[in-house]
Order: C-alpha cells, then sequence, then structure tokens
C-alpha cells in the first residue's frame, strides 16, 4: 500500500514540469516544498518561476523554501487527481502552510 | 477537541468529597476554629474516603494513579468545605506525592504502602521558613554531606501536624549551590525540636508548628530521589495546582454565601441583590471563580499529559490567590456589618483567603 | 467527553493560514487603513473571500439538512467544531488587525439572524449569494440613536401596505458595521430590526432582511472612530423603503407581551450566544498582539519572567507582565469554553456573557498597560501599539457593553428576572 502511494507520488512529481503553466506565473520566483507524509511519504522541493518549474526529491539544497506545503501523502494523491478539491482539503484542516501566503493561494492557478 | 465535562468516575469522586465536605466540614469547622483543633473522626472519615491512595498506582499499595486534574477536583471540593480540615487531611500527600513524583524505587516501596492503610499517615512536610525573602530555590536550610550521611541544619514554619508526625520531608539547600533537595527525616529523632505552634491570621483549626534542626543527621540514601535528587518545579507544579484548587472552593463558599445573603437580605424595601452595586459585584465574583478553574483544569490536565505545565501551574496558583482573596473580600462586603462578626462565616473565609495568598506567594508545597 | 484542551490539528493548520494572512497581509497594512478611513482593505478581502465562500456553503448545507431531513440521529454523531474553529480564526485574524478582520466579507450578523430563525426558502433564498460571485456583505442594523443598549426603545417600523403585500419600513439606523459595504457596495444585505406595534415593546419587534439597491434605504454617514477604523461604521435612513412580504424573517403574527416567542426576538437574540464568543475572540487576539510585542520588547532590553520566581523577586514590570500573561489566559479559556459548549448543542447564555465580560476588560487594561509599559513608544504611531489600544475599546462596547453582559450574568447567578435586576 504504501509503496503504491510513493510511486504514484513519484510519478505526479515527475509529471509537475510538465503541467506547470509558466505564462500564469509572470513575476514569480519561488521555491516551494512538498513535506508529504505518513504513509509513501515523501519530501520533495520545487523552483517555479516564468522560465518553469524544476522538482527535485529531499531539500534541493533550499535551507527557506518560499513556501512550505505539508499534508499527508494520501490526500496530496487525491488533491492533484482532482478528487479533493485544495480548498476543501484547506478547510478541512488537511493542509499545513508554511511561508507566503500570497503565492499559497495562487498556487493551484499555476497548474493544469 | 475542548471539553469541561468530568468523567462518570469523577462525578463519583466529587460528589463523594462534596458530601463530605457539607455535611461533615461544614458542620464542625467554626468550633473547630474557635476551638483550635479538628475532631479526629472527621479527619478519620474524611481519610477514609481513600483519596491518597486512590492518587497511588497498585505496586505500592494503592489502588489508582496520579492525576493531578482529580487532586484539583478534589482540592476544589474541599476547599469549599473548609480550608484548615482540607490541608490537615491533604499534609500527608506532601510527603506521598514527592516521593512518587521523585523517588528511587527503594523509596517508593519503603515508603509509600504507608499511605495506603486505614490510619491516617503520621507524615509531613517541612518547607516553608519564616523569611520575608523566601525563595524555594535558595532555602536557608542545609543539608551538607558528610561521609555517608547527611547533616541538616535550620529552621522551618507551616509544618502541619509536625508533634504527630513520624517522618517528616525536609527540603534544605545541598551544598552552596541554591539546589534545593528533599530528606526524610525521622520526626522524633532528638535534634527535632518541634519549637512551638504557629498562630496564624487564617486556619485556626489546623496545628502547625515551627521545627528547628539542630544538625540532624540522617543516612544518606534518605535524600529523596538518590544522588538525582527531586524535580522541585515538578512538585511545586503539582502543588501550585492543588493549592489553586483549594482556592477555587473557598472562592465558591464565599460567593455562594455572599449570593444567597443578598437575595434574603432587606434593604431599602427590597432585597439587596436587586442593586447593581451587590449584583455586579456577584457577577465578577462568578466570573473570576470560573476563569480560576478553567486555568487550573488546563495546568492539570497538561501535567497530566505528559506536557509543560510548569509556567501554566504557577500562573493558576498566583491567579487564584488574587481571585480568592478579592472574591472572600467582596462576600464580607456583601454582608455588610454582619460579614464583619464571627457568625457568618465569610470573615474566617477572608481570613483564609488571605493565608492562601501568603502560601502561594511563598510556594506552599 | 472528559476534560480535555486539545485543540484538533486541522484547526491548528487552518489558524497557521489565519496566522499568516495577519503577519504577512493584515500587518503590513494595517497603519494604512488606520489613517485611510473609509478606504477597503481590497489586499486582505480578495485573498480571504475564496475561505469564506466555503465556509459559508457549508454553513448553508448543514442548516438546509438540517431542516430538511427527519429527525434522524446518526448513530455516531460527529462532534461540530465550527465555533471552536471559528474563535481561533477570529482570534489569529484580530491579532492581525482587527478593523480589517471586520471587513471580513460574509453574511455575518445578518446570515446569523437568518440561519437562527428563516425559514429553508429564506435561507437559500438570502445566503446563496455568500458562496459565490464577488465578495459580499452581511450586515444587522439594530441601534439607534435613542436606543442602544435598551434595545426594546427602538422605533423603526414596519407597516404592511396590504394592497401591494409589501412591508414599509421607516426609521434610521446608527453604527452598523458593514452597512455601506453591504447596503450599496456590493450584492449584500442588511437584516433590520423594526417594530410591527411600538406599545408592544420587545414582542414587537421583528427582523427584516433588505437587499442591496434596495430603495428607501439610504445610506447617509460613516463614522469617525476612535478606532478599528478600517471598518465600515455605518448610519442607515430608511424613507418608505419597501419590501417584499417574505422578507420578514420568523412569523409576523403579533403574541402578548408576556406570552414567550422563540421565533421573534429571543430567537433572534440567541444569536449574540453565538456571536458573543467570536467578539471575545476578536478581543483576545488584540490584546495577545500587544502582550506579545510588549513582551518581546522588554526581553530585547534584559527584562524578562524568570520563571517561577517567588514575587518578592520580581519587579513591578514583570509583575505587570505576568498579570497581563494571566488575565489573557483567564479570558481565553472563558471564551474557548463558551464556544465549546456551542459546539456541543449546549446553551452558553451565561458563558458567553461572561467570556464577553472578562474579554472586554481585559483587551482594555492589556492594551493601556501596554502603551504604558513601552513608554514614548508606546504613544508613538510609529508603533502600531497605540493602534491596539485605540482597537481595543470597543469590544467593550459593542454587542452588548460590559455592563450589560455583567447584568446577564449577574441575573442568571441570581435568578432573577429583568423586572427584579435591572
Amino acid at each position: 500500500m504504501s509503496s503504491e502511494i510513493d510511486s504514484k507520488i513519484r510519478r505526479m512529481m515527475a509529471d509537475m514540469p510538465a503541467a506547470f503553466k509558466p505564462e500564469r506565473a509572470a513575476g514569480v520566483n519561488a521555491t516551494v516544498r512538498y513535506d508529504l507524509t505518513g504513509e509513501g511519504g515523501s519530501l520533495w522541493t520545487t523552483w517555479i518561476s516564468e522560465e518553469g518549474c524544476k522538482v527535485v526529491e529531499g531539500d534541493g539544497g533550499v535551507e527557506t523554501p518560499t513556501l512550505t506545503v505539508t499534508m499527508d501523502a494520501a490526500d496530496y494523491i487525491e488533491m492533484m487527481a482532482g478528487r479533493l478539491d485544495p480548498m476543501q482539503a484547506f478547510m478541512l484542516g488537511k493542509i499545513r502552510i508554511n511561508g507566503d501566503i500570497m503565492l499559497a493561494t495562487r498556487l493551484m492557478s499555476f497548474f493544469r | 477537541m475542548y471539553s469541561f465535562d468530568l468523567t462518570d468516575e469523577q462525578k463519583m469522586l466529587t460528589d463523594a468529597v462534596n458530601r463530605y465536605a457539607t455535611r461533615q466540614l461544614r458542620a464542625v469547622y467554626r468550633d473547630a476554629e474557635e476551638s483550635g483543633a479538628l475532631p479526629d473522626d472527621v479527619i478519620q472519615t474524611g481519610w477514609e474516603l481513600g483519596l491518597l491512595p486512590a492518587l497511588i498506582p497498585e505496586a505500592f499499595g494503592g489502588f489508582g494513579e496520579h492525576s493531578v486534574l482529580n487532586g484539583a477536583l478534589i482540592a476544589e471540593e474541599l476547599g469549599y468545605g473548609d480550608v484548615a480540615a482540607a490541608l490537615h487531611l491533604l499534609s500527608p500527600n506532601l510527603v506521598a506525592i514527592p516521593i512518587l513524583l521523585c523517588g528511587t524505587k527503594q523509596q517508593k516501596q519503603t515508603y509509600l504502602p504507608q499511605f495506603c492503610t486505614e490510619t491516617f499517615p503520621k507524615a509531613t512536610a517541612a518547607f516553608l521558613e519564616a523569611s520575608i525573602t523566601f525563595d524555594p530555590y535558595d532555602l536557608n536550610t542545609s543539608a551538607r554531606l558528610v561521609r555517608n550521611e547527611y547533616v541538616l541544619w535550620g529552621q522551618k514554619t507551616m509544618v502541619i501536624n509536625a508533634d504527630e508526625a513520624e517522618t517528616l520531608l525536609v527540603y534544605a539547600r545541598e551544598g552552596q549551590s541554591g539546589n534545593t533537595q528533599a530528606f526524610l527525616v525521622p520526626a522524633k529523632d532528638p535534634r527535632v525540636h518541634i519549637n512551638r505552634r504557629d498562630r496564624w491570621m487564617g486556619f485556626h483549626a489546623l496545628r502547625t508548628f515551627t521545627v528547628e534542626l539542630e544538625g540532624v543527621t540522617i543516612p544518606a540514601e534518605n535524600k529523596l530521589g538518590g544522588k538525582a535528587g527531586i524535580d522541585l518545579k515538578q512538585i511545586l507544579t503539582c502543588s501550585r495546582i492543588a493549592v489553586a484548587g483549594l482556592g477555587v472552593g473557598l472562592a465558591k463558599a464565599a460567593f455562594e454565601y455572599a449570593r444567597d445573603y443578598a437575595k434574603e437580605r432587606v434593604a431599602f424595601g427590597e432585597p439587596i441583590a436587586h442593586r447593581q452595586a451587590i449584583a455586579f459585584m456577584l457577577a465578577e465574583m462568578a466570573i473570576e471563580i470560573d476563569a480560576t478553574r478553567l486555568l487550573v483544569w488546563e495546568a492539570a490536565w497538561k501535567f497530566d499529559q505528559g506536557k509543560p505545565a510548569v509556567h501554566d501551574a504557577y500562573l493558576a496558583a498566583l491567579y487564584a490567590a488574587d481571585m480568592a482573596l478579592k472574591v472572600t473580600d467582596g462576600a464580607v462586603q456583601v454582608l455588610g456589618g454582619h460579614g464583619y462578626i464571627r457568625d457568618h462565616p465569610v470573615e474566617l473565609w477572608l481570613r483564609n483567603g488571605r493565608g492562601l495568598v501568603t502560601l502561594v506567594g511563598s510556594v506552599i508545597v | 467527553m472528559p476534560i480535555c484542551f486539545e485543540v484538533p490539528p486541522e484547526i491548528l493548520n487552518q489558524t497557521q493560514m489565519a496566522r499568516m494572512l495577519a503577519e504577512q497581509v493584515m500587518r503590513s497594512i494595517s497603519r494604512y487603513y488606520d489613517e485611510h478611513e473609509h478606504e477597503r482593505p481590497w489586499e486582505y478581502i480578495n485573498v480571504i473571500w475564496p475561505f469564506i465562500q466555503q465556509i459559508e456553503a457549508a454553513n448553508l448545507k448543514r442548516s438546509l439538512r438540517r431542516n430538511g431531513a427527519e429527525e434522524e440521529e446518526p448513530k455516531e454523531k460527529k462532534r461540530s467544531t465550527t465555533h471552536v474553529r471559528m474563535i481561533h480564526m477570529i482570534e489569529a485574524l484580530s491579532w492581525g488587525d482587527a478593523g480589517i478582520y471586520l471587513c471580513t466579507p460574509s453574511s455575518a450578523l445578518g446570515g446569523a439572524a437568518i440561519q437562527a430563525v428563516g425559514t429553508p426558502e429564506q435561507k437559500e433564498r438570502f445566503l446563496t449569494r455568500f458562496t459565490r460571485g464577488k465578495p459580499k456583505w452581511g450586515a444587522m442594523a439594530m441601534t439607534e440613536p435613542q436606543a442602544g443598549s435598551d434595545t426594546s426603545a427602538i422605533q423603526t417600523t414596519a407597516r404592511l401596505d396590504p394592497q401591494t403585500n409589501e412591508w414599509v419600513l421607516n426609521g434610521t439606523k446608527i453604527f452598523c458595521t458593514n452597512g455601506r459595504l453591504a447596503g450599496c457596495e456590493s450584492d449584500g444585505l442588511i437584516v433590520v430590526w423594526a417594530t410591527l406595534d411600538k406599545s408592544l415593546g420587545r414582542a414587537g419587534m421583528r427582523p427584516f432582511v433588505v437587499e442591496a439597491g434596495t430603495p428607501g434605504m439610504h445610506i447617509i454617514h460613516q463614522e469617525k472612530k476612535m478606532g478599528i477604523r478600517a471598518s465600515d461604521t455605518a448610519t442607515i435612513r430608511f424613507e418608505n423603503c419597501r419590501i417584499p412580504y417574505d422578507n420578514i424573517l420568523g412569523s409576523p403574527e403579533l403574541v402578548r407581551p408576556d406570552e414567550h416567542e422563540e421565533k421573534g426576538f429571543k430567537g433572534a437574540m440567541k444569536t449574540f450566544d453565538a456571536s458573543r464568543p467570536y467578539v471575545a475572540a476578536s478581543a483576545v487576539g488584540i490584546a495577545r498582539a500587544a502582550f506579545e510585542f510588549t513582551r518581546d520588547t522588554l526581553a530585547a532590553q534584559g527584562i524578562t519572567i524568570p520563571e517561577c520566581a517567588p514575587l518578592h523577586k520580581l519587579s513591578a514590570v514583570q509583575r505587570d507582565l505576568l498579570q497581563m500573561e494571566m488575565d489573557l489566559k483567564a479570558a481565553w479559556l472563558l471564551t474557548v469554553r463558551s464556544a465549546a459548549l456551542l459546539d456541543a448543542g449546549e446553551s452558553n447564555t451565561l458563558e458567553a456573557s461572561m467570556a464577553k465580560v472578562k474579554a472586554g476588560k481585559v483587551v482594555t487594561s492589556i492594551t493601556q498597560k501596554c502603551v504604558e509599559l513601552l513608554g514614548p513608544l508606546g504613544y508613538s504611531q510609529e508603533l502600531l501599539v497605540e493602534k491596539w489600544m485605540r482597537d481595543a475599546k470597543i469590544n467593550d462596547i459593542y454587542e452588548g457593553t460590559g455592563q450589560i453582559n455583567t447584568l446577564i450574568v449577574a441575573r442568571r447567578i441570581l435568578g432573577y428576572t429583568r423586572s427584579e435586576l435591572k
């Protein structure tokens, strides 16, 4: 079960740069960390800007990301698959964010 | 999630203690205050409620577990009955709880069972010193390690039932460092002098003594906690919460009495409770009592959950001390002239309320 | 449920968001909107609106389900955390800026009244707008120039025109929070208290919903205030303002003054049992802002509170800090209790008033003490502390003054009616 979650996340992270719409991220130059917890969890760091999106596993050498998103790995999968609305996830308290709040509110709009 | 309901067990416990407080303590407290002693049978009945054994694990002769929250609930009911009796009844806790929290396994096995029998334990603590600058972390009473023994010198006050005790838990400064430790001292040792009975503004029914230690020598293994010693902050946290609980009970008693009086007492053609000046005083008392109780409960809950509670307990005790004084003072005020005479309890409750402040300010154990 | 002080992790997560919003957005625009009264803090409004929409949608759905479904209790009723969650959010946002927090677009007190006594049809008709579209506001208009604490003295009238089946409102309301935002700057609404029959006092009062832009409703004035200057406080005049018959909340049937009327005045007064904890929470947020800033500033100067020191070792300033910390805790715990009772489905009138009294007192004493302790810095407009003291004062005044709430507490603890204790 845990390895299933893990492999799904890896796939999603691999797909992230392609799903990113740089034209929506004008003026943005930020690092976003995903701290996916629980079974099958892992840590990822991403860079997003007008030029595109880069994803690495781990902390990527970034000490203080612009934004850190912490949530259960299984919930992350649901969210990225469109089965859990990010706003809903927030209202249910399933997401913890730390960092630039304005970036956080815009984050979902950069993708798909 | 926040919740403020008592469990069924806690309800049974507080009901039992409340019955004891209202039927037994309230029946005798005024005479006890005037005569300077509590009736033995009332104390024995209180002891038979098993309140202390309920806080001690089975492994050491008890039948429960240590819960500061339960202790606070008990303290409130006892304080509601009579603070002097409460302190008398709780005085063995002053020895048992520190042993439970900080004792070595050997010490727990040796001493704790004595607190779980049918007879009232002859053990009490010697902590407070008669000094304006009393500081629990910088005591005047000293304990010096000489070969394999400790030698204790100093003077303690407010030692409850010292004359009847067989074991004294004496807090003393070990070495020069200001490090406070606790030592189990045989009370009947010839170098332990029970000098005189203390006389306080309140608590006349409580028998406390000034005790002098003149080079009392005890084996090194009588140091509580062995080489590691005690965690004084932890002990004080527990006792602060208990004292704060007493304060809540005392204040509740005073508030209820004043409220009922104000509803009966007629002046200018109406009960005085119809006047905002009086009604508002009572309302503020009620608010402060409830607020204090919440502070106490939060500190107690945190302690029982293993969360840091030192500062919360400290704040709760300070708040309770202020509140108890204000509320008991307010109660006397509501009763006017009648509040000043000893026919009514409120003057005693104010004197006791003031004592709670003093003892907490100096930090009673 | 046994005694417990655990904050559910979901609430901690949400409050974290609010805290970030407070720190990053609200604090950075605090001084601007304090100095530009009557400008709207869109930076905040636009960010918080999506979250409010969700909350409104969830509330509406739950409320309609409760109305629609038969009284079937699910076996394992999940314990609600709505009110405890709200007080945490409100406390965090008010820590940011109490005036800007009040500009939060939501159905607010108006929505609360509709939820309390509205029919399912009215709830849908009036509250759906808060779940979509552009930011909008709901407001409640109760106070009048001659009627503040004494709500039975209101004079705004509602007369039924039988030919058009409309209510015709006439009167003036003052001190209406978000009155202008709700009445003409958005597609919002205002719940207006008017009387069907002045001779009946409270028993003749009813709430009426007036939607934004209704002819005959004029926002004639915005108050210039001591604090919470970012908040819109409006005077509204109703001149033959006509609204549909169905805009009355609850039953228009007049009852004798001594009969109990759950759906009328009393029913809507229950909305204050929910909103008083919220006001108390806002007060605590302001107080905490001032306390933390003062504690940290003093600590940087070497003045800290040693842990568990005997009192004789404390300086006056240290004792002041301790006093503030204790008072803050006391006010917060009373507020938490009043919210938790609501979540448990229990009555909380006494506890809500207790919380409001204590919080109102505490926020005043703490903010004033902080200005004092910070010397010239405390008084200067270079810092926000002086603003927090100005923002604080209203909390002991609106939604039931400290005196009124003390009166409510007193009546409850004495078991007295209004005629026994005035």
